[in-house]
């Protein structure tokens, strides 16, 4: 694995994508326990306030410290995230061995169904599922992982049809082995390449989505800081305050930026050393 | 070719009634909410079992299903044995259903302390009430009961006698009646003839609001669309001759970094800088009339750049990608080999085979187009579909939700279905069969 990821070090935009999100994962784990003030505690003799020397980031309209809640805000957004992407990881490659490997009415019915989750515009989608469920940590992760799983199912489908005709897989049926051992020990390992650099993209996205569901206040519900609700709630004061708006919303685009580059690096290398 | 677009319309057609159903289900899984949205949070159980009864809530959800895609008024109209009509008031504007009996009289019916009341509309819009007469049935548990129209353009099942407390809603607020209806069918049309139901909210027909919200979303759509599809293209192609340069990094990293910031970050960016920092441009749009966008068109300069960012960047590096592609292609090398200008070589071998993928990338995008239309609505207050999307959701105005989502959904899988043919005509090597 680390002679693989060494070639990366060769694009400029891989290593600065990795800087980028090392440097999140750094602030989410370490930060909170280093910086002066808490996340919730309300300073209200300086609220709306630039930055300064007591409030790095400046405070928000309760005055609240802004770098200290957008370091809670990476934690948040750096757990939340990745699990939802791997929820539609695992549905999605579920659906598509499924689908690929059996093929037929069963495969009809699973893409008719996807098809029919693709139609819906995702923003969209995520609206309605918050809006019948109700705002919460589970149901952001539940909605922007159903989001996910057309696409990967299409994504792992297609790998699946691809394999299943190789040999190492007609020699596992002839050793008698099962189709649940054929799907995930001998199909789905062989297909992870693609996968892994779908799933690394979808992180972002997922990122994204989390910002954009706390933006449009169907997000986590507050206090917890997270990233798309301190936009939000910053927005009704951005002439009084701009600071407030400005900080979480770099974070954002800055961590799903370092991902692409991360990505677009890693499909740079692999074509030139492989391709 | 034309039994492809007729699969493929099939295809869409089943997909768009999976759809239609996934849409009614989930938005109906959490009804219970809008009558407490309503009622206030001080609502007896009984005052939310009896509302949501009379919103034909306690129906069972395929007669709810089939009521709001093709109309209810077929069914109302054989439970009520009469004819069933629409007609606007002239007085209010507003939409009334009758039921037409056959003398031709239009008739809604009222109870009042336990006594059923006929109303008989007259030539002048008005209405003369009189007691009904015995027009009472029995049913299978011996009671006296009667259906007819109610005066809230609902068809209703009346016990002879009863007397219970009912809700009345006026804009988002309730107020108690006292009738006699045991069962409720709200009258709708139903989707598909463009009458998808009473908003909750606001107690006007949604179809009225959605119209007006449609095109006002697809105003800011078209002009975004015309905006960003000649620059997208333009910087792409630019990028992907100049592959390796500055320019090209530049273009590349650009790129990259509008398709990577969420929407409502861009725009805050946008308004950060021209509308505080700069005061060039309003932050926001204020519509006081429906003709605003065309007496104010710079309202609309910041919402335009928010969803030319969006799209820039994407239709960009797949332009700069095929555009590489063809150039790598034997022909170009062919090309300048033969002496043909660079120039020429460009525009008159390589444009032509590079525009196509990103053309139908462009139209299989509307997806997310529509998505980060509701996102920039939001951001700066646009009265459109999206903002009318979210604003229902946030009350949890059923019918609003279905009809809103639903007219998206049809937007979206509508365009790609285009998409799907016009790449059958741009691209000869394709054949289906």
């Amino acid at each position: 694995m680390l002679k693989q990821l060494t070639p990366m070090l060769s694009s400029p935009k891989a290593v600065a994508g990795v800087g980028i999100v090392l440097f999140w994962i750094l602030v989410a784990t370490v930060g909170p326990f280093l910086l002066p003030h808490d996340h919730l505690t309300q300073h209200p003799t300086s609220t709306n306030m630039g930055p300064s020397r007591t409030h790095w980031l400046g405070t928000d309209d309760v005055g609240r410290d802004l770098l200290a809640r957008v370091a809670n805000g990476a934690r948040r957004t750096l757990i939340l995230s990745p699990l939802s992407v791997l929820v539609s990881l695992v549905i999605g490659c579920t659906l598509g061995l499924v689908g690929g490997y059996y093929g037929g009415v069963l495969d009809e019915a699973i893409m008719r169904l996807l098809d029919g989750l693709m139609a819906i515009p995702t923003v969209l989608l995520y609206i309605i599922i918050i809006a019948s469920l109700g705002a919460s940590a589970t149901n952001v992760v539940l909605a922007v992982a159903i989001g996910g799983i057309p696409g990967i199912a299409r994504l792992v489908r297609g790998l699946t049809l691809d394999i299943r005709t190789r040999e190492y897989v007609a020699a596992a049926k002839l050793r008698g082995e099962g189709p649940l051992y054929i799907m995930f020990v001998e199909i789905l390992p062989n297909a992870r390449g693609p996968i892994i650099v779908d799933a690394m993209l979808r992180v972002g996205y997922a990122v994204f989505s989390i910002g954009t569901l706390g933006f449009l206040g169907l997000g986590l519900p507050p206090p917890a800081p997270d990233w798309g609700n301190m936009v939000q709630r910053a927005y009704s004061f951005i002439f009084s305050n701009p600071w407030a708006v400005l900080w979480p919303a770099v974070a954002i685009s800055s961590f799903v930026v370092g991902i692409n580059l991360i990505v677009d690096g890693w499909q740079q290398v692999n074509r030139r050393y492989y391709g | 070719m034309a039994k492809f677009i007729l699969r493929r319309g099939v295809s869409l057609l089943i997909t768009m009634l999976i759809v239609s159903v996934a849409v009614f289900l989930l938005v109906e899984a959490a009804p219970g909410d809008l009558a407490r949205h309503i009622l206030g949070r001080d609502a007896q159980p009984e005052q939310v079992w009896m509302f949501r009864r009379q919103l034909g809530l306690d129906e069972a959800i395929h007669l709810r299903y089939l009521d709001w895609l093709i109309g209810s008024d077929w069914r109302a109209s054989r439970l009520i044995g009469e004819r069933l009509r629409r007609l606007e008031d002239p007085r209010t504007g507003r939409q009334n259903w009758w039921a037409e009996g056959e003398d031709g009289a239009l008739r809604q019916w009222q109870m009042e302390d336990g006594t059923l009341y006929e109303l008989e509309l007259q030539e002048d819009g008005s209405t003369e009430k009189n007691a009904a007469g015995d027009v009472w049935s029995i049913n299978d548990n011996d009671k006296s009961v009667f259906w007819g129209v109610d005066t809230r353009n609902r068809a209703v099942l009346w016990q002879e006698g009863l007397i219970r407390e009912s809700v009345a809603t006026t804009v988002g607020r309730a107020r108690l009646e006292y009738t006699g209806g045991i069962r409720y069918i709200p009258l709708q049309r139903g989707f598909l003839r463009g009458d998808p139901g009473i908003s909750v909210a606001t107690n006007r027909p949604v179809g009225e609001v959605l119209g007006r919200r449609l095109a006002n979303s697809a105003i800011l759509a078209s002009v975004s669309f015309v905006v960003v599809m000649p620059l997208a293209l333009l910087f792409g192609i630019v990028a992907g001759v100049n592959e390796g340069n500055l320019i090209d990094s530049i273009l590349s990293i650009g790129g990259l970094i509008t398709t990577a910031s969420p929407n409502f970050a861009t725009g805050i960016f946008l308004i950060l800088v021209f509308a505080i920092w700069l005061q060039w441009l309003p932050g926001a749009t204020v519509f006081l009339s429906s003709r605003a966008i065309f007496e104010n068109p710079e309202m609309l300069v910041l919402p335009v750049l928010t969803l030319t960012l969006l799209e820039l960047g994407y239709v960009l590096r797949i332009t700069r990608a095929s555009m590489l592609e063809v150039l790598d292609a034997p022909y170009i090398r062919t090309a300048i080999l033969k002496g043909t200008p660079y120039w020429k070589v460009i525009v008159k071998h390589a444009l032509q085979n590079a525009l196509l993928t990103p053309i139908t990338v462009i139209m299989l995008h509307v997806n997310w187009l529509v998505g980060g239309g509701i996102v920039v609505e939001a951001v700066f207050g646009f009265p459109g579909l999206g903002t009318y999307l979210l604003n229902s959701a946030n009350v949890k105005d059923i019918a609003a939700i279905q009809a809103g989502a639903m007219v998206m959904v049809v937007l979206a899988v509508g365009t790609q279905f285009i998409a799907d043919i016009i790449y059958t005509f741009l691209n000869p090597r394709i054949r289906y069969d």
